[in-house]
């Protein structure tokens, strides 16, 4: 007989009411920023840019949501470049949101916000499945509904530390920055504030269960598996790749660490991993057909990487109850404490991969650390019911630096809202503007370029990091151009030979540049501190 | 039929997995169906009149308070035409981001947004203990579908916040008074310190309290054979513990004001004389309307004013909703698109008598029926938790004193829309208890109410989205109400102004960012003491100090200028005018020329 109590078969117990309190106040916290949009005045002169995090993230969804919402399309154009494209994005996630706000005809914005809520309830409902193999099933439901709060809830105090790097010299300020900033979803809560992650995790979940407890056998259910993991790389292509990855590399590193893997195991483990990657390798193939999209696929390879040394930031209190816990979990006999390990040291791989932007995976992380944590937990909530005042405290204490970091998080959310999330005021002036006129393409300051396709059917020439091609470039002519007289030819003949019909630019300081352009322009008009110029059609 | 409005037997107090995940859905409803009006934006609100120029008294006194000037308004002495409960949700979206134009407005959209769904469970654990699980569903359904409750609940006033107290108050009385044979002491406390809460959060609530009170002293007289004075002690908790939460607020507005209940249900009364026939169908009175002698109000006045509340009440009634299809759903009820006020309208005009004399006999006939409800629903009943409550009487009694009490102490017709949500709300529970009685013994008659039940929620929700994509929708690119008429004529106003005025001051006041002193005394005492003397006219000339006023033409006249003397009209000077929005017109005040030029 197994040792380990967590190794007994799962209980078939309902997800307690009260468990739902976790992704209700999780939902509400996350949706906190963009509900202070609604509610605050913004700064003079300025206006809230809708989006709830990350600007420039955001509003390529919106731009994607609002195509599908406008056209019907689910197969998408890059609206961030003029160049010709045969429509090969697919995000079937936004497009579906998208769709939702056309049938409704509700702002895609709030759409994407308010998705977050529904999908956190799923997700705690899949979560509740999930961990059900890895917790006690003799207590009634307790270590199983503790380890969905630990995932819902815990975090680091990184959000304390922060304002210290103004006392660092500008690179290590920088540094500290970006490697504890909430956005890289170290926990489950910093990640909920992207609904795409969200419905990666969801996938993750119910893509892994299966793979990490050998479940699938037959034909049907690794063709199924198979299928399952492409439908993720189309839900949220970087969860699939790491759960693509926990796949392989959680019983790889098993059997390295002496867990039998079994030669029949590796074969049908070996046989989805193809199937999936397969058909996710053709439909790139097929989308790289289309040169934009094949530019735009090309800075998924990059050298963003986090660093193992922000742990103890990121996670704090949590990597307490980490390490307790996996002492406990390596005196037990429970069969995946080795699948679990493996999951740990697959995803600490990739995150800090120097070759394919190893960010986009710290997310995958939390998961398996809360799990790894809830024996201990369960421990530390013990002693606050059964022992004396002085270790209660302590218990008391730890819980709160572990359940700390959402009120931290959603805090800071909120107080950098008019530092991150202000554009002009004249910006939702110019969208109204740009939609009464007939499709086209944009010059305008990239940061206004990535504005104008989340709210008009408007093509710009640069607006995006990575959708526009050599955005660098495109950015640093566009401001070099507009900014002096000296570019003024480079500028008209960049209209001449691009697919350019209108130009919105700040009146003042690109004075040049509207100088230069007023010629070629058959109608003018001044939208605040901007100039909207309708640029006269090209000679064919 | 008896007037049985008990709790269906048999209805487990357990709620199951699948009830409370559709109680949440539901909460999830009604606060979308709120978000939608506050996400399409405040000014888009005041087009539409979904937030209407009261709430911006409320914003205003809110301000006041928060930068310490106190319960004033426009700078006069300090006033207490608020409901208490309601402005003090209101001062963190002051303090929140202090002299912001939009923050407060929707900090209290979004308010009342939770506020809805909040009322979500509480609609349905009170329909639930009343008239069975269906019932309950059904109700929530059609709250969270209906278009009068969701603008009701995002027009930034107490509205929502009273109803959802108004529920909890009637919740309480049945599971801790009328469920019980003998209620403890403790069960009065909680009773009466809501029911104090409840009058904090609109005074009307009162008369709730007073319905509740008085169908628990005949249950207690009437069950108490020998022992009346224990069996009445709960209820005399309960009246001690509702004046104990409530005279905390009464002592602060009478040391602030020198009045115990707010002013303004006084200052109504008189703005609904001096406006007449105004905003109101004829049907008794003169077909032409216009106005009358605020100090002797015809009797075909009030008739008419009862008649609109009674054909509101019908219009808004979620049981009725196919007969109001055709009407559709708008802020301001459509009376004369409603088929049974059309028919009514046509009989009164045709044969008054024969109508005056239906509408009297629907009259007596409602009142025996809650006389003999109450009497039905007070008769002892066996000691246990679970029995049947019979609440249709209390309720009753609750409507018809409602419904006296506006027709006489606050005829403001225009807004029984907003003033008749409860009962009408509260009623329909009063039909829903006997009917679920009715129908629960046959499966036949199960499955075509609970039909019967989609439909009608079917309908709220067509009612719903045709305001939302109707009316809401072309309000996006109407002019906004009196905030279109002060921005119109706001540049016309003088740098040197030294004062202006307004009859109805809460939209100028706040987007002017100075006090506009109001003129037709809803929060300003000396305005309703001058209103009520008939010399508003001399009081906006030589006793407000301004040389301003800027309203809508109609109601400065109604309110002022129709009843002046000749020489102070003339010293109305109409120096702009803003046609878009109902005539506003921005008059300057010409001082006295001579003794004979002023009041």
């Amino acid at each position: 007989m197994n040792a380990d109590p967590r190794a007994r078969a799962p209980a078939r117990s309902r997800l307690p009411v009260w468990l739902w309190a976790v992704p209700a106040a999780m939902a509400a916290a996350r949706t906190l920023p963009w509900l202070a949009m609604q509610v605050l005045d913004p700064p003079a002169r300025s206006a809230w840019d809708g989006v709830g995090y990350i600007p420039k993230d955001f509003l390529q969804y919106l731009a994607f949501m609002r195509q599908t919402a406008e056209t019907g399309a689910w197969l998408l154009i890059d609206p961030f470049t003029l160049e010709p494209q045969s429509g090969r994005f697919l995000a079937p996630g936004l497009s579906a949101l998208g769709a939702l706000a056309g049938a409704l005809g509700a702002p895609p914005a709030a759409v994407l916000e308010l998705a977050r809520t529904p999908l956190l309830f799923a997700f705690f409902a899949v979560l509740w499945w999930f961990v059900a193999p890895f917790v006690r099933a003799d207590d009634g439901g307790r270590e199983r509904a503790l380890a969905c709060v630990l995932v819902g809830l815990s975090g680091g105090l990184e959000v304390l530390v922060r304002p210290f790097g103004e006392l660092l010299p500008e690179e290590p300020a920088r540094m500290l920055a970006q490697g504890t900033w909430q956005m890289n979803g170290w926990t489950t809560f910093a990640a909920a504030y992207n609904p795409l992650w969200i419905a990666g995790g969801i996938g993750v979940m119910v893509w892994l269960r299966p793979v990490l407890g050998d479940r699938a056998r037959g034909p049907l259910a690794l063709t199924a598996l198979a299928a399952g993991g492409f439908a993720l790389y189309l839900v949220h292509p970087y969860s699939a790749v790491g759960a693509l990855a926990i796949g392989a590399g959680a019983p790889l590193l098993a059997a390295a660490a002496g867990a039998p893997l079994g030669r029949a195991r590796a074969l049908r483990l070996a046989g989805v991993l193809c199937g999936a990657g397969a058909a996710i390798a053709a439909l790139a193939q097929w989308q790289r057909q289309d040169p934009v999209f094949a530019a735009a696929a090309a800075e998924a390879l990059g050298g963003q990487q986090l660093s193992p040394f922000w742990y103890p930031l990121v996670y704090g209190a949590l990597g307490v109850l980490v390490l307790r816990g996996a002492r406990r979990w390596a005196r037990g006999a429970h069969p995946l404490r080795f699948a679990l390990l493996g999951w740990v040291g697959t995803v600490v791989l990739l995150h800090t991969s120097p070759l394919f932007n190893g960010y986009h995976f710290a997310s995958l992380l939390h998961l398996p650390l809360c799990i790894l944590a809830t024996p201990a937990l369960v421990a530390a909530v013990d002693r606050i019911r059964t022992t004396g005042t002085a270790v209660r405290g302590s218990a008391i204490a730890l819980l709160a630096l572990v359940f700390a970091a959402p009120i931290l998080q959603s805090a800071e959310s909120l107080a950098t809202l008019p530092r991150t999330h202000t554009i002009p005021e004249e910006y939702p002036q110019i969208a109204r503007a740009l939609s009464a006129l007939p499709a086209g393409g944009v010059l305008c300051s990239p940061r206004l370029g990535n504005w104008i396709p989340a709210h008009t059917a408007q093509r710009v020439y640069v607006g995006h990091h990575f959708l526009t091609p050599d955005y660098e470039e495109r950015a640093r002519a566009v401001r070099e151009w507009t900014r002096s007289p000296r570019g003024a030819p480079a500028l008209r003949r960049l209209v001449r030979e691009q697919p350019i019909d209108y130009a919105v630019l700040p009146t003042r300081a690109a004075a040049p540049a509207v100088a230069a352009l007023a010629p070629l322009a058959h109608a003018q008009r001044a939208i605040g501190r901007f100039t909207l110029l309708e640029l006269a059609p090209r000679e064919p | 039929m008896a007037p049985h409005t008990g709790a269906a037997p048999g209805t487990s107090t357990r709620r199951s997995g699948a009830e409370v995940a559709a109680i949440v859905g539901l909460a999830c409803t009604a606060f979308a169906a709120r978000a939608m009006f506050a996400l399409a934006g405040p000014t888009t609100a005041i087009a539409a009149d979904v937030v209407q120029d009261d709430a911006f008294y409320y914003l205003g006194i809110a301000r006041s308070v928060v930068a310490g000037a106190g319960l004033r308004f426009d700078g006069n002495p300090p006033t207490n035409a608020f409901h208490p409960l309601w402005l003090g949700l209101l001062l963190p979206g002051e303090w929140l981001q202090p002299g912001a134009v939009w923050t407060p407005l929707r900090v209290a959209m979004w308010q009342g947004a939770l506020i809805g769904a909040l009322t979500v469970p509480l609609l349905h654990a009170l329909t639930r203990r009343l008239a069975g699980r269906g019932a309950a569903l059904f109700a929530a359904a059609t709250f969270a579908a209906s278009p009068h409750l969701a603008t009701l609940g995002v027009n930034a006033l107490e509205t929502g916040l009273a109803f959802a107290l108004g529920l909890a108050l009637t919740h309480t009385y049945v599971v801790r008074m009328a469920a019980r044979a003998r209620p403890s002491l403790a069960d009065g406390v909680r009773f009466g310190a809501l029911g104090g809460v409840a009058v904090l959060a609109r005074i009307d609530l009162a008369l709730l309290l007073g319905a509740l009170g008085a169908h628990a002293a005949l249950r207690s007289l009437r069950g108490a054979r020998a022992d009346v004075p224990r069996a009445l002690a709960p209820l005399a908790v309960a009246a001690c513990a509702s004046l104990a939460v409530w005279l905390p607020w009464a002592a602060v507005s009478w040391l602030a004001t020198g009045e115990l209940v707010p002013t303004s249900a006084a200052s109504s009364r008189e703005i609904a004389l001096h406006l007449g026939w105004s905003n109101l169908t004829p049907v008794f009175g003169p077909a032409t309307g216009g106005l009358f002698d605020p100090a002797l109000p015809p009797a075909t006045w009030f008739a008419d004013v009862g008649v609109r509340a009674l054909f509101v009440w019908l219009l808004e009634q979620p049981l009725l909703a196919p007969l109001r299809f055709e009407a559709g759903f708008s802020i301001w009820p459509q009376l004369t698109r409603f088929a049974p006020f059309r028919v009514f309208a046509w009989l009164a005009r045709a044969h008054p008598a024969l109508a005056a004399g239906v509408a009297a006999a629907l009259v007596l006939a409602a009142l025996a029926w809650v006389a003999r409800a109450l009497w039905q629903s007070a008769a002892p009943g066996p000691a246990s938790p679970r029995r049947p409550v019979r609440l249709g009487g209390a309720l009753g009694l609750f409507v018809v004193l409602t419904f006296a009490g506006y027709l006489w102490l606050s005829p403001s017709h225009w807004y029984f829309t907003r003033y008749l949500a409860l009962p009408i709300w509260l009623s329909m529970l009063g039909v829903l208890a006997p009917l679920s009685a009715r129908v629960a013994a046959a499966a036949p008659a199960r499955r075509a109410a609970a039909a019967a039940g989609v439909i009608l929620v079917g309908l709220q929700l067509v009612l719903l989205a045709r305001y939302a994509g109707g009316d809401f929708a072309a309000a996006r690119t109407r002019p906004p109400g009196f905030l279109a008429s002060w921005r119109a004529l706001a540049p016309r106003l003088p740098t040197d102004a030294r004062g202006v005025g307004a009859f109805q001051a809460g939209i100028h006041g706040w987007f002017s960012g100075r006090d506009i002193v109001d003129l037709d005394g809803k929060v300003n005492r000396d305005a309703a003491a001058a209103l009520r003397a008939g010399r508003s006219c001399s009081y906006a000339l030589d006793e407000a100090g301004i040389d301003y006023v800027i309203d809508q033409a109609w109601m400065v006249d109604a309110l002022c200028l129709s009843r002046a003397p000749q020489a102070l009209r003339q010293r109305f000077v109409p120096i702009a005018r803003e046609r878009r929005r109902g005539g506003a017109t921005l008059y300057r005040l010409r001082p006295a020329a001579g003794p004979g030029d002023g009041a």
